[in-house]
């Protein structure tokens, strides 16, 4: 460690902010982590991040996206068991920063641990330093990480992800385990995938549901009676074509699905007729064993593929 | 701190050494400023130099000195360290005229002194050195852990936030008690 000292928030802001401005931006983010006020300073630089991706998986990952690089952050909790979940009170955190030019190639890590902090408090602190308008998008994996959360009230769980989160543009919510991919969910991870539901849905344009496990007081009706742009549903199958008429979105893609050909073509024949208005584009990916499609509204585009 | 070829130092501000004129531009006689600082020497320095200066620049506009009310009253820095104001000087000096780098191998040396110089650049509003200045300032931190950083640049913690937030409420209270009380003492 070096003995050299500079009394850095004793200089006056603009100049604190000159000095910032001329760090590489993996460095300005390793600052704003250092305290609240180092955080906020960063906040008000207003970084050039063109957009922001977070995956929520065993180990977290946050990218900022900047013109010409990506920042790469990996967030590691210490664990006794692979098995375990990955939660947002978990504490002593183990940060790992990249930056990444191109798509293959990953430099400067930089790596230390951190605790007195819960994660979901970091991830807080790195999603802040964005301005307010940085569309953000979000892949929840559920079947490794527990945002059951479990710690407060079912009420406040919601306003609790919605403090950690910003207001996310895409949502995508996945249900893949690694390592016992055929256990079946239990009912923490029903509630997981309500909360994040119930808690980012309002303000989304695209939700990505991909082998979720939806039940209880949440289903998929409910789910695509918001005002979605896009809806993506893969190997949903629990997913019937009643759901469909229901769905207040403009484009609908369902892939892998559990929904008999007779039932699509009696969904296609209502729409044609002029049920579900605002339905622009449909996409439907599964498998058939006979297709027929007939008269389709010309006004529709309506991609139709077919995996044999 | 040598002297440069525009620029010396004295202690007297009423007789400043004077430097062996400039070979260039015989034709037109270069005008020269008198600055001190804290320690009250004074420093020489041609208007060549002073146009890195944007604060000095607007004051000679403003003033329209000959050379010897220039002499008479050199312009006073009393807040800034006579050993900083010399190396800004020693900048100007070396840097008149000339288009500045981008990597400035002139910049001072002592980091000790860097926050002062920081400071003192800002006032005196020299925009090429305030950025040579802010890039050292970053290199002192590049590449190193954040709790490096935070030791390097003196960055508290939260809990030191706050607790020193604290610290000023109570005392900021105390003294508002204080006064009110002392007020009353007055209207008795």
């Amino acid at each position: 460690m070096t003995n050299l000292r500079f009394p850095f928030l004793c200089l006056p802001n603009d100049l604190c902010s000159k000095i910032l401005k001329t760090m590489d931006p993996h460095e300005i983010i390793i600052y704003s982590l250092l305290s609240k006020k180092a955080c906020s300073m960063v906040k008000d630089l207003c970084l050039p991040i063109s957009s922001v991706q977070i995956k929520m998986e065993k180990r977290p990952v946050i990218v900022f996206h900047f013109s010409s690089t990506s920042i790469i952050v990996r967030l590691k909790v210490q664990k006794e068991s692979n098995d375990q979940k990955t939660r947002l009170d978990d504490d002593f955190v183990r940060f790992y920063v990249n930056e990444s030019t191109s798509l293959f190639r990953e430099d400067l890590p930089i790596y230390w641990w951190e605790h007195g902090k819960s994660l979901g408090e970091w991830i807080q602190r790195l999603c802040s330093i964005s301005h307010n308008k940085t569309p953000y998008d979000v892949e929840f994996n559920l079947a490794e990480v527990d945002l059951g959360v479990g710690i407060l009230e079912s009420c406040r769980e919601v306003q609790y992800l919605r403090n950690i989160f910003p207001k996310i543009r895409n949502i995508t919510i996945t249900y893949f385990r690694k390592f016992h991919p055929q256990e079946e969910p239990n009912e923490q991870d029903y509630l997981s995938v309500q909360n994040v539901v119930r808690a980012f849905l309002a303000n989304a344009e695209k939700l990505t549901l991909n082998r979720v496990p939806v039940g209880g007081n949440l289903s998929l009706q409910h789910i695509g009676m918001t005002n979605l742009k896009q809806l993506e549903l893969y190997h949903q199958r629990n997913l019937r074509v009643d759901d469909l008429f229901t769905f207040n979105v403009e484009i609908c893609l369902v892939a892998f699905h559990g929904i008999t050909f007779r039932d699509l073509n009696r969904f296609f024949k209502l729409w044609m007729k002029g049920s579900d208005p605002k339905l622009k584009e449909l996409i439907v990916c599964g498998i058939f064993a006979e297709i027929k499609i007939e008269n389709f509204v010309e006004t529709t585009r309506l991609a139709f593929s077919v995996f044999e | 701190m040598s002297s440069t070829e525009q620029g010396t130092s004295s202690a007297a501000p009423a007789e400043p050494t004077t430097a062996p004129e400039s070979a260039a531009a015989p034709e037109v006689p270069e005008s020269f400023y008198y600055v001190h600082g804290k320690d009250k020497v004074v420093h020489k320095v041609s208007a060549g130099a002073l146009q890195h200066s944007a604060l000095i620049h607007g004051m000679i506009s403003n003033l329209g000195y000959t050379e010897e009310q220039a002499k008479a009253n050199p312009f006073p820095f009393e807040n800034i360290d006579g050993d900083i104001l010399q190396m800004v000087v020693d900048w100007c000096n070396q840097h008149k005229g000339k288009p500045t780098p981008p990597e400035d191998t002139n910049l001072p040396k002592q980091k000790e002194k860097l926050f002062d110089l920081v400071l003192a650049v800002n006032y005196l509003e020299i925009k090429e050195l305030l950025t040579y200045c802010c890039k050292q300032v970053a290199m002192m931190v590049k590449g190193k852990s954040p709790e490096e950083i935070r030791e390097i640049w003196m960055i508290p913690t939260d809990a030191e936030d706050e607790a020193a937030e604290k610290e000023a409420k109570k005392r900021a209270g105390k003294e508002a008690a204080g006064e009110t009380a002392a007020a009353a003492g007055d209207a008795k």
